[in-house]
């Protein structure tokens, strides 16, 4: 791949995190100018290009701001740094592998695919356990186990001792994970919730007592032989805890000295709670406890977490999606040999803002720059514009309305159509095909698809369809679903209440479970369709893919010419994301087939060599392009392949020189046109079997007409010849 | 005959409530809920018919309700639209029983209506029996206090309509019936209850002149009955949609754009109520019982603003000695949203030749609406002002309010004097025209030996036009406007220009539907270049910069394919930028 480097390089039309650049502002003002520096490129490319999740995490650093609102008692989320509160009263929470509800949705995905069940038969309770605070004090006595085993080889090592500085390197690294528990109070919650009911009801577990107090007692046997257990003798001790040892003791001390020093203002009952929790201690004086104190805690503490934990959910799953898109994007890139690996700029900004004709210029400038040059570096083949706005008109459904139902709401976080068509008018000069697909929403899911078919989203993309800019509009679907909205409560713990003998106990009424919905997690479907498809273009990524057919790859060339619908391609090439649903019936099969519309997804039973493919297939590639005289939409890999043959001619023949043009279309065996036919046999040959390129240089005008013949379906393109001067 | 014909616009449109008229009116519905009722309406059909009549009722009518039996059993205060399912509630927890004392239920329905400064009062009652008590003392009572009732509704121009139900009923002479021949309402007639539906009908239509459309009668079978309806009141204020039947009808689905909406729904009935509808259908579905019919009607709202546009045409009067031109004017009255003055009404196909009473300073006339517009012919001989207000009571649609326009009439212009034919100096004028071109040509002389000084000369304000074709299209974005409005991006074909057209940006923009002003946008020109290109000349104070370049004022440049051009107009405001795209001879289309 001497001349073109990369067919995959794609752009993200979506905002990540406001705080960080965006594409606008890197590329700057543009008046007068035509093109960006070389400098402004590498600039925009450090702060924009990624090619991986990882690095899209590090450079845009998705974060979600949290402050406490006095006025409504609340924790209060915006994913916008509210800039009228002090940056003192903000606290930033990085979206990454460490948040616990972004770790469950990732769980919750990779459980799938290691099972490859279907979304019906999928446990999604089990896993959502994980945002409960039983879940969280679990993985805190991982790390206090640790915490003490560690700490006990270090207090038993001499000062000095070379491998007490090691331990030491390690104990400051886990303090450091420990302190961002007990440094804010959020995070405090479910370590208080856990704490009181170790305490009031000893954890829950074993024997019920209703959580009358317990005295450590003796078994013996009484003067007659009777069973007894005696309360076992106090020790005369003043301190508040007995410790078994000088170790635990130690740790107590560092454990308040590191609260008190990294808190503002520390309090003692949270010094304590940050004790207890990270050093649990054996009570020698039983000390009171104000049980009906505690129970309001208790559920108080409950209340608070459990709303501010679906503030949280609400205003973070929109940028969970976003980020689940990206990292499924790169997922797609799955080959043991690393070739032409996708590369994703992320323009953090929203398109509705980029589609204005104050910014279109920018945009442009920027196109011009990376799109109409003979350098291919940077070239733009692909873009994604995720969630089109999927409501149309107002739809009056008349009923009694029995129960309550869902509250239609606008969304919120979707773009329009009218955005999508300026900048696909914008991206059709530059030959950036643009996968779209609709809000995430149950009607966009598998299970709408497969109920409906296709005809509601074909309604829907008309306005887009028999433009110039038909055919770099691919409408993909449906969007993938993480985790299903009936399937989305989670239990996070019961009320606890205070008997009539002054017990305590865990209510097992139905409204005192405290649960919450987290309404559905979903995945653009254009994330994985570019995602996908710029996979296709690497040469390497083919050959794995065909490695046990007979099939033969050629590594010079990328996969413009890739059909996913061709033979049995699909089945050797698939998505990386799970089955969802049991299939389409054949009346939905039929449907697709005939209107042979838009970036279809499949969930069906397949088998290739023999094995289950348990994975999502790519059923249709097409694009919104009509070809009235076969009744059919385009496939996407035509335009791809003339756009790739447009940048090569123009290449090659030094700007369309008609001589040149003449040379590259030669039977000469050096020619362009000789190699690529040279490699028909090759499944990602450029001139594929049945394939033919055609020219004709119409003299009066100037125009060479190239006639791409793509298995007897010709496809046009005219270029304007570059006569030299005075001949 | 000289015909001039030149066009003013105008014209400031007032008020046609000039009165302190308010356009409210007032309905009480009056039911019998005797235990006679029982047997006459075991169906409870007459309280449907209260939702069918409070439903159709525009938006100006306060509803009130009030129900007898042996005394006075239910009464509900006046409601706004908005509220109106009160009535409804009221209505359906009324039960048959008692005797029959409508003194008591008419006089309350007057005192009601007597506080109300509604400027349109009516009551309807429907009632099966005549007065009726426990014994005569006190059915004279009642009849005393319902003849007084009567006479009091009488004075205050309260109408009673009167819709009598079952056989006791037949003899339209009796004294319930009395009411309605004394305040001047209508007498009805429903032998049964069924045909209570058709009584109302004729309530609204005849008394009321409530004007609605039946969309369609659906004979309802086994399945689910989907029914498409056309809508040629697209840009009403409102538009009631109320299916009516004698049975149940339910799972009632609709579909259709509008600003917003809402539904209320009966057992036997249900309305939609769409404020703002866009689209010029409404799709609905709905299950009924076999073997039912279901009516669907269409009441229409609207407020109006009227506009006048006049077009004069002169022509020199036939009679010598005139002074005066002759003028004609022609009016043209065109109607608007009261709140959406841009969007015009009536201009669909189904409001052509409705009848329309136009009042010019107080002359009436009936005039015909054609596409959607009225147009008068009038001479004109002097300035005038015109108060021209509109009245549709023939009119196919419930106007609630319309605001008049003044017009103002400019008198014809004076003929011109005829100029005294100048004497016949040819001689002496060949001398003058001799010694000019003399002048002339030592002028050129002198000049092409003379040094260029620092001055440039004079170009003519608009370049020279070339002589290839055009073969592109612009794409414009502009990027800042004075008012700080957002404009689209733009395209403007310039293939479509033959080669010897010179075009302005400003008409490029106004070609393309722009309407704001871009200072020295005038006086930029483009023209038709060789090899595929087009020349940019800049006349103006505008900053224009391509390629980092400045192009400088009085200059004329070359723009070639893919080239992008920065204008900065004189207010130093606004901006745009437009890219030069050449096409390729099959996207010339």
């Amino acid at each position: 791949m001497e001349i073109i480097n990369q067919t995959n390089r794609t752009l993200l039309l979506d905002m990540i995190n406001p705080d960080k650049m965006d594409l606008l502002t890197l590329v700057g003002d543009v008046k007068g100018l035509d093109s960006l520096s070389d400098d402004q490129m590498r600039e925009i490319n450090q702060h924009l290009e990624c090619h991986s999740y990882e690095e899209m995490e590090r450079k845009f650093e998705p974060t979600v701001w949290s402050f406490f609102d006095a006025g409504s008692q609340s924790v209060k989320y915006t994913l916008e740094r509210p800039e009228n509160i002090p940056p003192s009263m903000l606290t930033p929470i990085n979206l990454n592998d460490y948040d616990s509800f972004f770790k469950t949705i990732l769980t919750v995905m990779d459980s799938r695919k290691a099972q490859g069940l279907l979304n019906v038969e999928f446990h999604f309770e089990k896993l959502l356990e994980m945002i409960s605070p039983k879940k969280v004090m679990e993985d805190i006595k991982l790390v206090r186990k640790e915490i003490q085993f560690n700490y006990s080889k270090y207090a038993a090592l001499e000062d000095g001792d070379p491998a007490k500085l090691d331990l030491g390197d390690k104990l400051n690294l886990l303090f450091e994970d420990a302190s961002k528990n007990y440094n804010n109070i959020m995070a405090m919650l479910p370590l208080a919730i856990e704490d009181i009911k170790t305490r009031l009801l000893l954890g829950g577990g074993g024997e019920k007592d209703k959580g009358k107090g317990v005295v450590a007692g003796l078994l013996t046997m009484g003067e007659n032989g009777e069973l007894k257990i005696l309360e076992a003798p106090k020790e005369e001790s003043t301190s508040l805890a007995v410790v078994d040892d000088e170790v635990t003791a130690g740790l107590v001390e560092v454990l308040a000295e590191d609260y008190q020093s990294v808190n503002e203002s520390p309090n003692n009952y949270v010094q304590n709670l940050v004790v207890r929790t990270f050093c649990p201690l054996t009570a020698t004086t039983p000390t009171e406890i104000d049980v009906e104190t505690e129970v309001a805690n208790y559920n108080s503490y409950l209340e608070f977490y459990r709303t501010s934990k679906d503030n949280f959910i609400k205003v973070v799953k929109p940028l969970v999606e976003k980020l689940l898109g990206i990292r499924m994007f790169f997922d797609q890139y799955k080959t043991k040999t690393k070739g032409m690996a996708p590369t994703l700029v992320v323009a953090n900004i929203s398109p509705d803002i980029l589609a204005k004709s104050p910014n279109i210029p920018r945009l442009i400038t920027f196109l011009n720059t990376t799109n109409s040059k003979n350098n291919f570096n940077d070239t733009i083949w692909y873009a994604i514009y995720p969630n089109v706005s999927w409501s149309q008109n107002v739809t009056n459904k008349i009923h009694r309305e029995r129960f309550q139902g869902n509250v239609k709401k606008a969304g919120t976080d979707v773009y329009s159509m009218e955005s999508l068509s300026i900048l696909l008018n914008v991206f059709k000069d530059y030959r950036v095909e643009t996968f779209f697909s609709f809000e995430n929403r149950e009607e966009t899911t598998f299970n709408a698809l497969a109920a409906e078919g296709v005809e509601k989203i074909m309604e829907r993309c008309a306005p887009l369809m028999g433009k110039p800019y038909s055919e770099f509009a691919i409408p993909v679907l449906p969007n993938f679903t993480i985790l299903p909205k009936n399937k989305s409560g989670v239990v996070l713990d019961s009320r606890m209440h205070v008997t009539d003998d002054n017990g305590v106990e865990l209510s097992e009424a139905k409204e005192d479970v405290i649960r919450l919905w987290i309404e559905g997690v979903y995945i653009s479907g254009a994330y994985v369709a570019a995602g996908f498809r710029a996979a296709c273009q690497c040469p390497e990524y083919i050959k794995n893919h065909f490695i046990t057919t007979k099939a033969k790859t050629d590594l010079e060339l990328p996969g413009v010419r890739f059909d996913i619908e061709a033979g049995n391609n699909s089945l050797m090439a698939y998505t990386t994301m799970p089955k969802e649903i049991t299939g389409f019936t054949n009346t939905i099969k039929t449907q697709i087939n005939q209107k042979n519309f838009g970036w279809v997804f499949a969930s069906e039973n397949a088998s290739a060599n023999g094995m289950a493919i348990t994975n999502i297939t790519v059923y249709k590639a097409r694009n919104l392009l009509y070809d009235s005289e076969h009744s059919t939409y385009e496939p996407v890999y035509k335009t791809q392949v003339t756009t790739y043959m447009e940048r090569i001619l123009r290449y090659v023949t030094g700007d369309f020189k008609e001589d040149n043009i003449k040379d590259f279309f030669s039977n000469n065996p050096r020619s362009q046109k000789s190699k690529w036919l040279s490699k028909k046999d090759c499944i990602n040959a450029i001139i594929a079997e049945g394939d033919s390129v055609e020219y004709d240089i119409n003299e009066d005008n100037g125009i060479c007409e190239l006639t791409l013949s793509f298995n007897g379906s010709p496809r046009n393109l005219e270029v304007q010849i570059n006569r030299v001067t005075g001949v | 005959m000289m015909i001039l014909v030149f066009l003013v616009f105008v014209l400031a449109s007032f008020p046609a409530q000039a009165s302190d008229k308010n356009g409210q009116k007032a309905v009480v519905f009056l039911l019998d809920v005797s235990g006679s009722m029982k047997t006459n309406d075991p169906n409870r059909y007459a309280i449907d018919s209260i939702a069918q009549l409070i439903y159709t009722l525009p938006t100006n009518y306060d509803v009130g309700f009030a129900a007898y039996s042996s005394e006075l059993s239910a009464l509900q205060g006046f409601l706004g639209n908005s509220q109106r399912s009160r009535i409804m509630e009221a209505a359906q927890a009324v039960e048959y029983s008692g005797y029959s004392n409508p003194g008591a239920g008419l006089n309350e329905a007057v005192m009601m209506l007597k506080n109300s400064n509604a400027e349109e009062k009516d009551i309807i009652l429907l009632s099966d029996g005549e007065i009726l008590m426990e014994d005569e003392e006190t059915t004279s009572q009642s009849e005393e206090i319902y003849q007084k009732a009567v006479l009091e509704a009488a004075e205050n121009k309260i109408r009673i309509h009167v819709i009598g139900l079952g056989e006791e009923m037949e003899d339209t002479g009796n004294s319930i019936f009395q009411a309605a021949k004394k305040t001047g309402g209508g007498v009805y007639y429903s032998p049964q209850a069924l045909d209570i539906q058709g009584s109302i009908d004729s309530i609204t239509e005849e008394e009321l002149h409530i004007k609605q459309t039946t969309a369609a009668i659906v004979d309802v079978g086994d399945e689910t009955e989907n029914v498409k309806i056309d809508m040629p009141f697209a840009h009403a204020g409102t538009v009631r949609v109320l299916l009516t039947s004698g049975s149940p009808i339910g799972s009632l689905k609709t579909n259709f754009t509008a600003e917003n909406a809402r539904q209320i729904g009966g057992e036997r009935y249900s309305l939609i109520e769409v404020n703002n509808p866009k689209g010029d259908q409404f799709d609905m579905s709905f299950e009924g019982t076999p073997e039912s019919q279901v009516r669907i009607t269409l009441i229409p709202e609207y407020h109006v603003l009227a506009k006048a546009d006049v077009s004069y045409k002169d022509s020199v009067p036939k009679e010598e000695g005139a002074l005066f031109y002759d003028r004609e004017a022609e009016v043209t009255y065109s109607f608007y949203d009261a709140e959406n003055e841009s969007l015009r009404l009536w201009t669909e196909e189904y409001f052509n030749h409705s009848k329309m009473s136009v009042t010019v300073n107080g002359k009436r006339e009936e005039k015909t609406l054609e596409a959607g517009g009225i147009t008068v012919t009038e001479k004109v001989t002097g300035d005038d002002t015109k108060h021209v207000s509109f009245a549709c009571e023939a009119f196919p649609a419930n106007v609630l309010d319309i605001e008049g326009v003044e017009v103002s009439l400019k008198g014809p212009d004076l003929l011109p004097v005829e100029e005294p034919e100048p004497p016949p100096y040819e001689l002496y004028g060949a001398v003058v025209l001799g010694v000019l071109f003399l002048i002339l040509i030592i002028l050129l002389l002198f000049r092409r030996k003379t040094p260029r000084t620092g001055f440039a000369p004079k170009e003519p304000d608009r370049p020279v036009s070339g002589n290839s074709s055009y073969v592109g299209r612009l794409n414009i974005y502009i990027t800042r406007t004075k008012s700080g409005y957002d404009i689209s991006p733009l395209a403007y074909d310039l293939f479509r220009l033959p080669a010897n057209r010179v075009v302005s940006i400003a008409e490029i923009l106004e070609n393309c539907g722009i309407k704001e002003h871009f200072l020295g946008a005038e006086n930029i020109y483009l023209s038709s270049g060789q090899g595929r290109s087009i020349i940019l000349t800049n006349q103006s104070d505008c900053c224009i910069m391509k390629s980092g370049e400045i192009l400088m004022k009085k200059k004329s440049y070359q723009l070639f394919t893919e080239s992008k051009v920065d204008i900065t107009f004189e207010d130093e405001i606004s901006e745009l930028t437009f890219q030069y795209k050449d096409l390729k001879p099959s996207e010339m289309y």
